[in-house]
């Protein structure tokens, strides 16, 4: 299973490697930056399990509080769990912070003051990586793009399942595909052009997700279709459900934050 | 049930965007658990609200039982006025997902502000007894609420 990721942005080089090298001893795969505009970037665009900023990145400077400005601005462009670690604990910057905003969640999911040590980051990363368990449904024509964003998930902090991957030698198929969808927090069902018409396994599965869907209280998302293209979902009940299209810019942050979000447990 | 007090305005303000779009504020209910109506902050926190709608003042115990009441628009907690702040907000949380929970506290910490917005609270003020001060932060808390 690959590595956590989780990026450090901070203006203090020597904190960044300190902070990494424990962070790399304690099993995860560390990305820092002291440039707020990459670290704005990696946010919007790449995949971590949380993501560690400072608030001041000018120390001459006490009112410069650009690292809790990027996490303010990024709360509707980024999936990534963000945390302030700063040494500035002061009220204000720990309200500013934490306090919900439109409906969209708070900028941050934790505050942590970095005078009380590197252990506090593990404990933050190990609390927060909510192990959701996503069952991934798709047609034998789309297992390569299946598997990358497996791998994606993973490293951020979630728990993918695909039969090609976790179905070990001389497992029966079917009963272990069966328990598999039971056990998932989540079933991803990837649609596409090529695989729209498939039979076989693959309908199997969307029928078995679809009872589960049924089975759930109003409200609760358990299905989630997800277009690779721009294909027509023929299956009915599965076109009516809230879709996800992954061919979008922004569409796996929007995978991303409806499994993390912890109001659809 | 205890009921220390509904407050009436004392000192008039300017009208708020909220008065604009109801004709019956006085349906809107904030409560404030205190434990003494009477205290300079109670009252300069009932006349930052008089426009909005009206403020009644209970215990913890009591306010619990009102905060599913439809015409609750928010619950405002004196901290200093609290034994227990962790369990009380965990409790109206429970009896209502949506009401919006405000912390005020004369002297709050990092550490305060943190414990209660990760447990649900909207926000954490700091006590002021400027009714225009109050009035505009209560309002971004309600209109934050509404998104």
């Amino acid at each position: 299973m690959p590595r956590l990721k989780i990026l450090l942005v901070d203006d203090d080089e020597d904190f960044l490697a300190i902070a990494a090298e424990f962070l790399e001893r304690n099993g995860y795969d560390v990305s820092v930056t002291s440039d707020l505009e990459e670290a704005r970037r990696l946010l919007e665009h790449d995949s971590f399990a949380v993501a560690f900023l400072d608030i001041n990145f000018e120390n001459s400077d006490y009112h410069d509080k650009r690292g809790l400005t990027l996490a303010i601005d990024t709360i509707g462009t980024s999936a990534v769990p963000k945390v302030i670690l700063t040494v500035h604990d002061e009220f204000d910057f720990a309200r500013e912070s934490l306090i919900p905003r439109s409906g969209k969640g708070g900028a941050a999911i934790d505050f942590l003051n970095k005078g009380n040590g590197l252990p506090q980051l593990v404990e933050t990363i190990e609390k927060t990586v909510r192990r959701v368990k996503v069952f991934f449904s798709y047609s034998s024509t789309d297992v390569d793009v299946v598997r990358d964003l497996y791998t994606r998930l993973q490293i951020a902090g979630l728990l993918p399942w695909m039969d090609k991957m976790d179905i070990k030698p001389g497992e029966e198929w079917e009963d272990t595909v069966r328990k598999a969808i039971r056990e998932a927090d989540f079933a991803v069902v990837f649609v596409s052009k090529a695989g729209v018409d498939r039979t076989g396994h693959y309908q199997k599965e969307i029928k078995l997700i679809l009872q589960v869907q049924g089975e759930q209280p109003p409200g609760r998302i358990f299905a989630v279709p997800a277009r690779l293209d721009d294909c027509e979902i023929l299956h009915e009940e599965l076109n009516a459900l809230h879709r996800v299209d992954l061919f979008d810019p922004g569409g796996y942050k929007q995978l991303l934050a409806m499994l993390n979000n912890p109001n659809n447990p | 049930m205890e009921q220390l007090s509904t407050s009436t305005c004392q000192q008039p303000i300017e009208p708020c965007w909220w008065s604009k779009f109801t004709s019956k504020a006085m349906q809107n209910k904030f409560i404030l658990i205190g434990d003494n109506p009477d205290s300079s902050w109670s009252v300069s926190v009932s006349d930052a609200l008089c426009e909005l709608g009206v403020l009644e003042i209970y215990s913890a115990a009591a306010a619990a039982e009102q905060i599913c009441d439809p015409d609750v628009r928010m619950v405002i907690v004196d901290a200093g006025a609290v034994a227990g702040l962790t369990p009380l907000i965990v409790r109206l949380r429970q009896l209502s997902a949506t009401v919006p929970i405000v912390i005020a506290s004369a002297s709050p910490t990092w550490q305060t502000a943190k414990e209660v917005l990760l447990i649900g609270a909207n926000d954490c003020i700091r006590k002021s007894l400027n009714p225009e001060k109050l009035q505009a932060a209560f309002q971004e808390i309600l209109a934050r609420a509404r998104h």
